[in-house]
């Protein structure tokens, strides 16, 4: 009797366990800025270190196209995500996703030329072409609710990535492209050298790791702390490089408040 | 080349060409393959490219087509991709990187590249393209291959081959070289046997191979040795006779070729030359046998010696050339050459003899310095017995005195001749004048073989005596014994009349100049005492009393003598006070008689004067100056005249009371009034005295102030010259008058500064002449009470008692108190013993010092006057009371003791100290 009430607790127990551990495995998505390949080879060491600092496991997930991402984000598919401010809004206002850590450098998006481009002003790409990465990249949104307020009128054409919108503009396909200060900065320097910065839009505030409310407060402070503690590990300093976040801060979404005065809704139908 | 060398080289030429051959096919089979594979590659790499980015380039995924470039693995060759457009517009580009992987481009992009021709080729590179399709073509692959490998794998071909090539000749070589080695030892030993063949005859070469050829050729060789030892020993026999023949002669016998060289060379030539005849074979003969300084010509001699045997001159053959030959060691010598061309085969030959004659020489110039030397000896003696035989007296007598030769002087001397003398003995010209001693000594002398010297007086034929001098040299005979005595004479005989004759006229030279010294004694004794007498007369007769000064009229004169004695005279007569006469003359030429004659003069212008005086007709008045010089001359002028002398002469007279002076001139310098208005000369216009007995004399009339003064003088003092030859002249003399009349200075003053400027003037030339100055000067009365007192004063501090009295009895006079009085004689004595002592060097001997001492209303007032530079005295200088100095003591005194005393220059070389104690402040 008593030995069958053990193994019956010492199950129950188990049983007990396996949830609990179910529960520490949390889907991680990031953004389709870059290709998915990309997107693994920057992301999984900084998730498998993660996971040994907190002990939580993590599932990197991507998505073919922004549209996807969005549709995943707005359904509170992911437990984290690591998006562009325009979608942090997004989620937030669609399931109250809460920016738990972002980059302390600012953000911004620029405006690029060829080199030996004749452009040098904004108004003499009135009525250009001009390639995006996605509709609803936030760079993409970003810029375009500054070149409206600018008052210029153009046909913008979306090629997905930034990359892209970088070898499109080399190859004569656009002559200008909107990119960010991280599209530009992960590429090879040979092909930065290329291009010329036209038109660069205020800063505010990078991208940051969104957290879905149903995860717990306690989870949500270990992965906050893991993160910010990571800038201290010099040994960690190449993973937070590679996803674009050398120097974490805590932030949350009072940070990314103000982007809802941008009208950027209007913008996300091609 | 050695025949292993050959070989060896020839099969390995052959060995490396094949290869090479072979080589360069199999590179260019090689690299057609290697070509066809990398077309193959490329081609089927663009294709596989651009099946798979289709999609990538229908979704316009640029970047994805990239990374789709840089994940693919280049096949071989493949050095570049690149997707472009269907306009060949490039889209994405990637390249062969460093490290072997595909690099993006990133520079092409948006270019344009031609995609007309699928496919494009050149030698560096092949270009590839593949077309893009998916439902309809969309764009191009383009793959672009290097062809570098093709060149690589050309070269390694190249290199393999040559390496192949190398390993097989080094093959042939170690099998090929020991095969030919030995067939080459057999024929080196072939071909040392047959070059030792000359001189190892007789001698066989054993064989030494199989090789059938070989073993041929040393058979042959055996019987060819054979041959020449039989040959060798004829010729020997030949040519050791010829050699014996060439090596006997002491002649050096070398033969040489047309070119000169040697190429045989005898003992003769070895020994003469101290060449050996290996070390000289083949060398050039001339550079070999002449000396290198006379080598040029020489040589053009053997040369054209050479030429002629040559062309067979028979005459050059047997000719005989001397040249001048060198040893090894350098020395030179003569040599005799003569050169007989030969033939051997077809080359020509010279045998050259040369024959050393330097003894010939040397004993042909010891004949000929011989000759010349006995010629020089004979030309010698026979001038020296020309010239003795011109002087000397020669004869040569036996041991026994027989004259057995005589020349002709002897002769000529003698008077003897030749036939009358020789056989004769020498006592013939003996004069028996000197004693048998002096001929026994002579002949001891010469009998014992010695030279006898002596002067002889011998007799001539004549009877008559001459002197000789004679030297008899004994001319002995081997044994050292007399055998003949020649003697050789010189005549002397008008020489010791001569010496007779000077012994006579030095002793009358000596007697007359006896008598010369006791004349010429008496005449400077009357010399001496003409000067006595004439100095006597000058003293006395010639110059005149000098009135005392009256106080109102000073006087002085002086006269400075000459060497000689002059005519300077001067006379003074005082008529009544303020009338004065002043009569100065001087007599032309010089001596007793000038002197007599001035006093003459003088004496009777006295007698004139005393006679126009005692005249009663005129009685009671003055004789007229001109009217006293008219009687003069009528006395003198005659006389004069006979005794061919004449007189200068100035008459003046002072009317004082006239203010007037009468003066007549009779060629005498004119006298210097000078006065306020300057100076005016009292020329005459009369002849001199004795010149012309029909002058007659006139007076002038000029007037005079006081305060004025008159310069007499002679023309000694004007004429006086300085070393330039300049004269002292009338106007210095007026300039220096008037300067010193203007200063007041009193005329024995005018005098000693007149006298003193014509010495400095001259520079110490002698005074030629006499110098009489007279100076007369009318004092200046107007505050005077009593006449002034005048002193000249001895240049002696031993001397100035006569200045302390007389300031005593001044200083009474005016009635100075006893103080003021001593005070006053302290100052004056004070001030002349400060000027004897300091003030000046004493100009000369009769240089004095001029007191004066005046009394006024108010003061008594003593002056100095001296000669000397202008003394300005520091009256700031106080005496230096320590004792440690004297300076400063006399000036204090004198200011101390006086009321007034002033240092001043009244005239040119005269000083004045003036000091006055006033008369108040004695009473006081």
């Amino acid at each position: 009797m008593t030995l069958r009430r053990l193994a019956l607790a010492a199950i129950a127990l188990l049983c007990l366990a396996g949830p609990a551990r179910a529960e520490m495995e949390l889907e991680f998505a990031v953004a389709p800025g870059f290709t998915t390949e990309q997107i693994y080879v920057d992301w999984k060491p900084l998730l498998d270190r993660l996971t040994k600092d907190t002990g939580i496991r993590f599932r990197l997930q991507t998505h073919a196209s922004f549209a996807d991402f969005e549709a995943d984000l707005k359904q509170g598919g992911p437990d984290v995500a690591h998006l562009g401010p325009y979608l942090v809004m997004v989620g937030h206002r669609a399931k109250g996703y809460q920016p738990i850590v972002r980059d302390r450098g600012l953000l911004t998006a620029q405006l690029v030329v060829r080199r030996d481009s004749p452009v040098t002003s904004l108004k003499e790409l009135e009525g250009a072409e001009i390639v995006f990465p996605d509709a609803r990249v936030f760079t993409t949104l970003y810029l375009r609710a500054q070149l409206g307020k600018a008052g210029l009128s153009y046909t913008p054409k979306y090629v997905q990535r930034h990359p892209n919108v970088l070898r499109h503009v080399l190859t004569g396909g656009a002559p200008a492209g909107g990119t960010s200060l991280y599209g530009l900065a992960t590429e090879d320097p040979r092909l930065r050298e290329q291009l010329r910065v036209l038109y660069e839009t205020p800063s505010i505030p990078n991208h940051p790791i969104v957290v879905h409310p149903r995860v717990s407060a306690d989870l949500r402070q270990r992965l906050q702390h893991a993160l910010t503690e990571l800038a201290r590990d010099p040994a960690a300093r190449p993973l937070l490089e590679k996803i674009r976040m050398p120097q974490p801060v805590a932030t949350d979404y009072s940070e990314y408040a103000p982007l809802e005065a941008l009208g950027l809704d209007a913008l996300t139908s091609p | 080349m050695r025949l292993w060398l050959h070989g060896t080289l020839i099969v390995n030429i052959v060995i490396l060409v094949a290869f090479l051959g072979y080589g360069a096919f199999a590179a260019h089979s090689s690299a057609t393959l290697l070509h066809a594979e990398i077309t193959k590659n490329t081609r089927d790499l663009a294709g596989a490219i651009a099946a798979r980015s289709a999609g990538d380039l229908l979704t316009e995924s640029y970047d994805t087509l990239e990374d789709g470039l840089r994940r693919q693995v280049l096949m071989r060759g493949v050095e570049e991709l690149a997707v472009t457009d269907l306009e060949g517009r490039i889209l994405a580009h990637v390249r062969l990187g460093k490290s072997n992987k595909a690099e993006p481009v990133y520079e092409s992009l948006g270019q344009h590249v031609d995609v007309g021709h699928a496919l494009q080729a050149s030698n560096q590179r092949l270009v590839e393209f593949a077309p893009i399709e998916l439902d309809g073509k969309l764009g191009w692959v383009r793959a672009v291959a290097g062809l570098e490998s093709l060149q690589t794998r050309k070269s390694e071909i190249y290199s393999e081959t040559l390496l192949a090539a190398l390993l097989s000749a080094l093959l042939t070589s170690a099998l090929l070289v020991p095969a030919l080695l030995r067939t080459g030892r057999s024929l080196d030993r072939c071909a040392r046997f047959a070059g030792e063949l000359v001189h190892q005859r007789g001698t066989t070469i054993a064989p030494s191979t199989r090789i059938a050829e070989i073993a041929s050729l040393e058979a042959s060789l055996n019987e060819v040795s054979q041959a020449l030892t039989r040959q060798h020993l004829d010729l020997q026999d030949s040519e050791s006779r010829k050699r014996a023949v060439l090596q006997a002669t002491l002649d050096s016998l070398i033969t040489f070729d047309a070119n000169g060289r040697i190429v045989d060379w005898n003992q003769a030539a070895e020994r003469n030359f101290g060449y050996l005849r290996d070390e000289v074979l083949g060398q050039q003969l001339c550079e070999t046998i002449l000396p290198a300084a006379t080598r040029a010509v020489q040589k053009a001699g053997l040369c054209e010696l050479q030429q002629q045997c040559m062309a067979g001159d028979a005459m050059a053959i047997n000719r005989r050339i001397e040249i001048t030959a060198r040893r090894r060691d350098d020395s030179e010598f003569p040599v005799e050459l003569s050169i007989v061309p030969f033939d051997l085969g077809d080359e020509r030959y010279f045998l050259a003899s040369l024959q050393d004659i330097s003894e010939r020489k040397a004993l042909e110039a010891e004949q000929q310095r011989t000759a010349s030397e006995l010629r020089d000896t004979v030309s010698e003696l026979m001038a020296i017995q020309a010239a003795l035989d011109q002087h000397a007296i020669v004869s040569i007598a036996d041991l026994d005195g027989t004259i057995l030769d005589v020349n002709d002087k002897f002769c000529e001397v003698s008077g003897y001749s030749r036939g009358e003398v020789i056989g004769q003995n020498h006592r013939i010209v003996k004069s028996g004048l000197h004693d048998q001693p002096f001929y026994e000594d002579m002949w001891t002398t010469i009998a014992q073989g010695r030279v006898w010297h002596g002067e002889i007086v011998n007799r001539a034929k004549s009877g008559e005596l001459y002197w000789v001098t004679s030297t008899i040299v004994p001319i002995l005979d081997e044994h050292g014994v007399p055998s003949r005595y020649i003697s050789v004479r010189t005549d002397i005989t008008a020489q010791k009349r001569t010496e007779r004759q000077l012994e006579l006229s030095r002793r009358a030279l000596e007697q007359s100049v006896d008598r010369y010294r006791t004349a010429e004694e008496a005449l400077a004794d009357a010399r001496a005492r003409e000067l006595a007498i004439g100095n006597q007369i000058q003293r006395t007769l010639l110059s005149g009393e000098v009135e005392d000064s009256t106080g109102t009229f000073c006087v002085a004169v002086h006269t400075d003598p000459s060497t000689g004695i002059d005519g300077d005279f001067y006379e003074f007569f005082s008529h009544r006070p303020g009338c004065y006469d002043v009569v100065i003359g001087d007599v032309m030429g010089k001596g007793v008689t000038a002197a007599l004659i001035g006093a003459a003069v003088k004496q009777q212008l006295s007698r004139v004067l005393a006679r126009r005086l005692a005249d009663p007709a005129v009685a009671g008045t003055l004789p007229q100056p001109a009217e006293l010089m008219n009687d003069l001359h009528a006395a003198v002028t005659p006389r004069l005249i006979e005794l061919e002398s004449f007189v200068t002469l100035a008459y003046l007279r002072f009317e004082l009371d006239h203010h007037r002076i009468i003066h007549v001139g009779a060629g005498h310098p004119s006298a210097i009034l000078a006065g306020h208005d300057g100076i005016t000369l009292l020329a005459g216009d009369n002849l001199p005295l004795g010149v012309m007995e029909e002058e007659t004399y006139r007076q002038h009339e000029t007037p005079i102030q006081p305060g004025d003064t008159i310069f007499l003088y002679s023309d000694g003092l004007t004429e006086a010259r300085n070393p330039q030859g300049e004269e002292f002249g009338t106007e210095r003399l007026g300039q220096l008058v008037a300067a010193l009349n203007d200063g007041k200075v009193p005329a024995s003053m005018i005098v000693q500064a007149v006298r003193k400027a014509a010495r400095e003037f001259e520079e110490g030339c002698t005074v030629k002449d006499d110098r009489t100055c007279i100076a007369l000067r009318q004092n200046e009365l107007c505050s005077v009470i009593h006449a002034p007192v005048a002193l000249e004063l001895p240049w002696d501090l031993a001397e100035l008692s006569t200045l302390r009295a007389a300031v005593d009895d001044a200083a009474r006079a005016a009635g100075l108190s006893d103080d003021a009085r001593d005070a006053l004689i302290l100052a004056s004595f004070e001030a002349a013993t400060n000027v004897i002592r300091h003030g000046s060097e004493r100009p000369c001997e009769d240089t004095t010092l001029q007191c004066n001492i005046e009394e006024d209303r108010d003061a008594l007032h003593v002056t100095l006057y001296y000669l000397g530079p202008p003394f300005v005295p520091d009256h700031d200088l106080e005496p230096d009371f320590s004792g440690e100095s004297e300076s400063g003591f006399g000036l204090f005194i004198i200011r101390s003791c006086v009321d007034d005393v002033v240092y001043d220059a009244p005239g040119p070389g005269v000083c004045r100290i003036r000091m006055t104690k006033n008369k108040g402040g004695a009473d006081a």
